[in-house]
């Protein structure tokens, strides 16, 4: 029973961290804020200043 | 005759640079004014572009562009017959900037294109933004704080450019950042081996009336090629403070540091404005203009950009700042006619064009201002080192073969050397994954932490090592100056299928990653061949696919890896040109940009930057692992191990087939049946959206239950990749797919953002997967006959 909810909430979790980063990159994020391109930070708002 | 008809080895004499618009423009700022001595070093391996050498630099140029400059060969002297114009006067003028006396100075770096701008840049600020030998790799501003004497400088790196004219976006970044943001001081990068060139953006900066602190950079290398340069006088003589520097070995940042606090303090005894004089009648013109922008022109306008400089724009026919005059001033028509009539007038008297003159009067004043400071040595080591280097690595038959064998050299040790750190990550893996199902009790928890994150992640974390090795190389090219010869290789071959000039530097950074590599299309000024290249650059091999290429070649071609990758990354290129000719000849038809490239000086690349370059992309890669590839692995984990079975003897394959992610694989099985796809390869394709390396966790963990010791064997047992005995053929489709199909998210934002629309960017999904299915189809089923 302890397992299986680790696991659910392991889940859930997971699925609502794919969701934010893709959400996120949605949003613009480029290596202007993330120095990479791992590209999953929340830096739309950095990223407008620097576009032309 | 024309430069063009000049023979390797001749010098001669320009005499006039026809052509229009921005090739002419910007030619003319890269120093091809008249009375300059240009040398042909050699034509590229496929005869076209041509090396030339100019104020002491080279330069690559194609044969169609040097057809419009026109050259005299009869030069009874070798020296450049421009004059110095005399004409620096000095004159006491108003600083625009610094005047604000606060604790932060804002500076803005500026410089032209592979000056060392980002390489100072990071060593004064400890960040760690990517650099090369060669232009272009900047596009987008970075700004960093530091603390210096009690003050905060907050400095930000600008793209490189060889001039304020802004025809790209990158250069309007740096036009727009000057003009708007109005920085305290402008330092003002020059690379010290290539004075001529690199003050033509100072004589700009000085039309400007701005604080300007000039930083030598590579001075090194201008001492010991025996050159000798008296920078206090020409500090004296333009009232801008000329400080050394190596930024390579963080040599000259505390003296620049230290100039920058001075001069925002008003303590430089140097510091004076002067005024480059154009001569009669360009500065009876500009004096004219000055006057009717002043009655006519709001203030606050005038308070931040220089009414000379804003004349001077005027002059040159500056669409940016006849767009900020016209928006500013009710009277604008008024000053059209003044400017029209000014224009007429100088036309008249020079029966030439006035950005021209002003351009040749520039380099007039900088030709004078060099000639009281610097004796030149042309035998310097650097300069012998690169013409011996170019004899065999851009030689007309030996060039090819020779890039062809290093690029045959890195896809080798990619394999060979990363094999032996390969297998022992594997080890470890294995290891922690036999621990980990020992120590945690049998159940579902036991099953996600072994079958999903150990098999997901780990299947993935075993490729850093080749990507390190890849990275190496490429950081090796880039920094020694041999990415920019591979571009003057192979341009012709480019040219001719329609591919814009400076779409290369952005595709050389998509073997890296796409998103930088769509920012990069920034340096390119026409809109449609900016689009078409943003559109071809997913199909280059990003590193994020090479895992995915290391466990398909490395399990079902082991005989000959490199020479497979090598063919992958080669057909990737291929299919970038072919796309890229195919949306110029229909949806996306323009004209082809002229394309000029300066071709660097070799340099040793620096044991720091390689590191630099290498940690940078083994966090990027690391980052990646404990964030979305983990989520993504046990997602797909959960999607194959629920809902779970009644019938408790079911076994692991029919579980995983009819578990959610089973479900999915087989709804897309009618799109990719005709490849010859199975359902875990369609599943594996689908999460590869996310980013490429999850292609390989979802195999891991889709193929955890087959027989085998390590993922190649189950891979090779799960028959997945059969076909009439053989893997060959299914292995390769399914690597022409991966390679070609759609980028992952990231990238399709940066080509929304870049190109303005989602309309581009929905296009590119489409496009890339049309072309991944119709490429793979063909493989597949022609090889089916082989």
């Amino acid at each position: 029973m302890i397992q299986t909810t680790i696991v659910i909430i392991l889940v859930i979790l997971s699925a609502a961290y794919i969701a934010v980063r893709l959400r996120n990159t949605a949003k613009g994020c480029t290596p202007e804020k993330c120095s990479g391109c791992s590209l999953y930070d929340d830096c739309g708002d950095e990223n407008k200043k620097s576009r032309p | 005759m024309n430069l063009s008809e000049l023979k390797t080895g001749r010098k001669a004499l320009i005499n006039k640079v026809k052509g229009t618009g921005s090739f002419r423009k910007r030619i003319m700022e890269m120093g091809f004014v008249e009375g300059k001595t240009v040398e042909v070093i050699k034509n590229a391996p496929l005869q076209d572009p041509v090396e030339y050498r100019i104020m002491g630099y080279n330069v690559s140029i194609r044969k169609a562009e040097a057809a419009l400059i026109e050259v005299s060969e009869d030069c009874s002297t070798q020296n450049d017959t421009q004059k110095d114009n005399g004409l620096h006067v000095v004159e006491p003028g108003k600083v625009a900037n610094a005047q604000r006396q606060d604790n932060v100075i804002n500076v803005a770096l500026v410089g032209n294109p592979n000056s060392g701008k980002t390489t100072l840049f990071n060593y004064i600020s400890g960040l760690r933004e990517k650099v090369g030998n060669y232009g272009g790799v900047t596009v987008s501003l970075k700004t960093a704080e530091v603390k210096f004497g009690g003050y905060t400088i907050k400095i930000t790196d600008l793209p490189g450019t060889y001039s304020l004219t802004a025809y790209s976006d990158d250069e309007k970044i740096v036009h727009d950042f000057i003009i708007d943001q109005v920085p305290d001081i402008v330092l003002n990068v020059v690379d010290a081996s290539n004075l001529e060139r690199n003050l033509f953006l100072t004589t700009q900066l000085i039309d400007m009336d701005i604080k300007v602190v000039v930083a030598l950079n590579m001075y090194d290398e201008l001492e010991n090629s025996g050159t000798k340069f008296d920078y206090g006088l020409l500090s004296k003589m333009t009232g801008i403070p000329f400080v050394p520097t190596v930024a390579t070995k963080k040599t000259g940042i505390e003296d620049i540091l230290a100039r920058i606090v001075s001069f925002y303090n008003g303590e430089e005894d140097i510091s004076r404005h002067i005024h480059i004089n154009y001569g009669h009648p360009v500065e009876d013109s500009i004096k004219r203009i000055r006057e009717v922008l002043e009655k006519h022109t709001d203030v606050n306008f005038l308070s931040t950009i220089s009414p000379r400089y804003t004349a001077l724009k005027l002059l040159e026919n500056d669409g940016d700042f006849n767009n900020r005059v016209r928006n500013l001033s009710p009277d604008y028509r008024e000053i059209s006619s003044v400017v029209e009539k000014e224009k007429g007038i100088i036309n008249e008297h020079f029966e030439d064009e006035t950005e021209n003159l002003i351009t040749g009067a520039k380099y007039g004043f900088i030709a004078g201002a060099l000639k009281e400071t610097l004796t030149v040595n042309d035998s310097s080591p650097s300069a012998v080192r690169t013409r011996r280097i170019d004899e065999f690595a851009t030689h007309r038959i030996w060039g090819i073969p020779i890039f062809l064998a290093f690029m045959w050299l890195m896809f080798q040790a990619t394999f060979t050397i990363g094999e032996h750190p390969m297998n022992f990550i594997e080890f470890l893996i294995d290891g922690t994954a036999d621990f980990m199902a020992g120590f945690i009790p049998q159940g579902m928890l036991n099953d996600l932490i072994v079958d999903g994150i150990i098999a997901g992640v780990g299947g993935v974390l075993v490729f850093l090592p080749n990507i390190l090795i890849l990275f190496f190389f490429i950081s090796f090219f880039e920094d020694t100056g041999y990415m920019a010869r591979v571009v003057f290789i192979v341009d012709r071959v480019m040219h001719r299928i329609g591919l814009h000039g400076k779409s290369f530097i952005p595709m050389l950074i998509g073997f890296g990653c796409s998103v930088p590599a769509i920012m990069a299309t920034r340096t390119i000024n026409s809109k449609k061949n900016r689009i078409v290249t943003m559109l071809v650059i997913p199909f280059m091999s990003c590193g994020a696919k090479l895992p995915v290429y290391i466990l398909i070649i490395g399990t079902f071609f082991p005989d000959n890896p490199a020479m497979m990758l090598f063919a992958v990354y080669t057909i990737g290129v291929f299919i970038a040109m072919l796309s890229s000719l195919l949306l110029k000849k229909t949806i996306l038809r323009g004209e082809d940009a002229p394309f000029v490239m300066e071709l660097p000086p070799y340099r040793i690349p620096t044991l720091k930057s390689t590191s630099y370059h290498m940690w940078d992309k083994a966090s990027q890669y690391l980052k990646k692992m404990g964030g979305i590839i983990l989520a993504a692995s046990i997602v797909v984990w959960a999607l194959g191990y629920f809902p779970r079975p009644a019938d408790e003897d079911a076994t692991d394959l029919s579980v995983l087939e009819n578990s959610y992610i089973g479900r999915i694989g087989r709804i897309s099985e009618p799109v990719f049946e005709p490849l010859g796809f199975d359902w875990k390869s369609n599943v594996a394709i689908v999460t590869g959206f996310a980013a490429k390396e999850i292609v390989v966790s979802t195999l891991s963990i889709l193929h955890s239950t087959e027989e085998g010791d390590d993922l190649s064997e189950r891979l090779i047992n799960s028959g997945s990749f059969e076909h009439n005995g053989s893997h060959r053929l299914k292995s390769f489709t399914f690597l022409i797919f991966i390679l070609l199909y759609l980028p992952c998210i990231a990238t399709v934002v940066a080509v929304k953002n870049e190109s303005g629309k989602w309309k581009w960017a929905i296009f590119s999904i489409f496009f890339t997967t049309s072309v991944a299915w119709i490429v793979s189809f063909a493989v597949f089923n022609i090889g089916k006959f082989l």
